[in-house]
């Protein structure tokens, strides 16, 4: 099953309007579901049935043609010769020429059945590969669905499994699996004591996407784990992160404190295209304000996208599944769905959520009505274009603005209110509650994750196999 | 807790229910009990905080890579295990 995803602007806080040039790349998620023929093979199969045919149309017709032309060849010679018709009956008998060429027609026909024969079994041999492996493969999806809900059923209270994780987390500091200490974690990254969500305010640079991910990314459960398996400070104040995280093979990204500091603004009192009449202001670019380690995430996000710690680069927008996506590797799977539309003017209208149709709709709904923290982390795009020159528009039915052409983190959703708190990347520590019909039509994108518990946990637990 | 805490040893009594707890992983999650690895790390059982006269234990999954958690209460001798229920931790 596929969900499209509508190209649209990317959120970029209110320093760095959206680049047209720079649209979004039409993604297009596959979910679980699909089989294992590609469309490639696929179409090779058919090429080859229907290769095969047309050939032996073709052999039929040239036959059929050749005995139409034969029987009326000799019916002419036999007119030409002028004799009566008892000698050409009598000659029609010794010769047998009618016969012979039936003969020869049905001898062609039966070769040709013994053809299309041979063939079909051979297709159905080269077609049996694919579906044996579409088979192997329903059946693989089929056992690993069964193993989710299996592992979904808690038979345990949340708290003992809490109390597990912070074992766990003890076990891994003991056997040295642990980059970072929790000391390190708890003053690096926790804003207050025993408070995992980061406290984070977006300065000015662009990039609120890349900010909400990482406070919607610290809402986590996993996220003390997930830093502390693939984050490291060093005694020379400078950071080691591995993305994608926890995976052994990652890349690791440096990030000197230099790279934390505040950068100079190379487009300072500059203008840029299609930003108006006003130059750049900024004489400097500084990094979000939050805890170290949190800055540190931003640093290597913008790294690992642009190569360098970048701040200008990062200022053109983004967005937060992008942002997941790059640092969580393979762990993390793509959920997001858009309300974008480009009308017959060529240009992007945002109606909002609320506006897609059964199919999308049905899709948002299902995120929001089984929202895990387990697994799932989110980030929502507000609407572009919207608001006036202060760039706010009000949230329907209540007293809350919304900036446009931004990107929000959603810090939780309770399913039985019905309710999503978001974060501004401003200052995510004043979250906003909103309805699932307010969220919808205020915001105009969701751009989520889910966690592959399965990749994710095996990874882990691979780490933890090594030693056991 | 009703038993006498100083008496039981969290690891010696996974230990020696070492069996009962894997098959508890192994009902659920149906895998074989030979792919379950049994932690044995200072940390990797203890009596639970949360739980009252609870064994909680790790248990390794070699195939899965899953990192389970296995809980069960232990008796007023202080020497059996019963009720054995597991989940993934991760």
């Amino acid at each position: 099953m596929k969900f499209e995803r509508p190209q649209q602007l990317k959120t970029e806080g209110q320093n760095g309007p959206p680049d047209e040039n720079e649209r979004r790349r039409s993604g297009e998620d596959e979910l679980p579901g699909g089989g294992n023929t590609t469309p490639e093979n696929q179409g090779e199969e058919v090429r080859l049935a229907d290769f095969a045919s047309q050939k032996i149309r073709i052999a039929e017709s040239e036959v059929a043609r050749f005995s139409g032309n034969g029987e009326e060849l000799i019916r002419r010679i036999e007119q030409e010769a002028n004799l009566p018709i008892g000698d050409i009956v009598n000659v029609r008998g010794r010769v047998r020429v009618l016969e012979r060429l039936n003969d020869l027609i049905n001898e062609a026909n039966g070769l040709f059945d013994r053809l299309k024969g041979e063939i079909s079994k051979l297709l159905a041999k080269e077609n049996q590969a694919p579906i044996e492996r579409m088979r192997n493969d329903e059946g693989r999806r089929y056992q690993e669905m069964k193993d989710y809900l299996r592992r979904q059923q808690k038979e345990i209270p949340g708290p003992v499994i809490e109390e597990a994780r912070r074992r766990r987390n003890q076990l891994l500091e003991a056997r040295g699996l642990f980059s970072m200490s929790k000391s390190d974690f708890d003053s690096y990254f926790a804003s207050k004591d025993f408070e995992v969500h980061a406290d984070l305010k977006q300065q000015n640079v662009g990039d609120c996407y890349i900010v909400a991910a990482i406070h919607a990314m610290s809402s986590s459960p996993h996220f003390e784990m997930i830093c502390r398996s693939s984050m490291e400070r060093l005694p020379d104040g400078s950071w080691k992160v591995r993305v994608p995280f926890m995976s052994e093979d990652g890349e690791i990204i440096t990030i000197t404190p230099e790279e934390l500091l505040p950068q100079k603004n190379k487009q300072f009192l500059r203008r840029r295209k299609g930003e108006g009449v006003l130059p750049d202001l900024r004489m400097k670019l500084a990094p979000v304000k939050g805890k170290e380690g949190l800055r540190v995430l931003e640093a290597a996000a913008i790294k690992r996208k642009f190569g360098s710690v970048d701040r200008l680069a990062a200022d053109r927008g983004g967005f937060g599944d992008d942002v997941l996506l790059s640092l969580g590797g393979d762990n993390f799977i793509q959920y997001n769905v858009s309300s974008a539309v480009l009308n017959q003017e060529d240009k992007w209208e945002y109606p909002g959520l609320s506006s897609l149709d059964g199919r999308n709709m049905a899709y948002l709904d299902h995120y929001l009505e089984n929202f895990d923290p387990e697994v799932h982390i989110a980030t929502a795009s507000t609407k572009h274009g919207v608001g006036g020159p202060a760039g706010f528009y009000k949230v329907e039915g209540a007293a809350k603005l919304l900036a446009a052409g931004h990107a929000y983190s959603i810090s939780s959703v309770d399913k039985e209110k019905r309710t999503v708190k978001i974060a501004n990347p401003w200052n995510t520590s004043r979250p906003i509650e909103l309805t699932f019909d307010q969220f919808k039509k205020s915001f105009s994108g969701l751009e989520a994750i889910r966690i592959d518990s399965y990749r994710l946990f095996r990874n882990m637990g691979r780490i933890v196999e090594k030693t056991a | 807790m009703t038993q006498d805490n100083k008496k039981i040893d969290p690891r010696e009594l996974a230990r020696s229910f070492e069996l009962q707890i894997k098959q508890a992983v192994a009902k659920k999650f149906s895998t074989s009990v030979d792919d379950l690895t049994l932690l044995r790390d200072e940390d990797a059982a203890y009596l639970s905080q949360e739980e009252p006269d609870s064994l909680c234990c790790f248990v390794v999954g070699q195939k899965s890579g899953f990192l389970y958690l296995v809980i069960g209460k232990i008796g007023k001798d202080g020497k059996s295990l019963s009720d054995l229920k597991s989940d993934v931790v991760s």
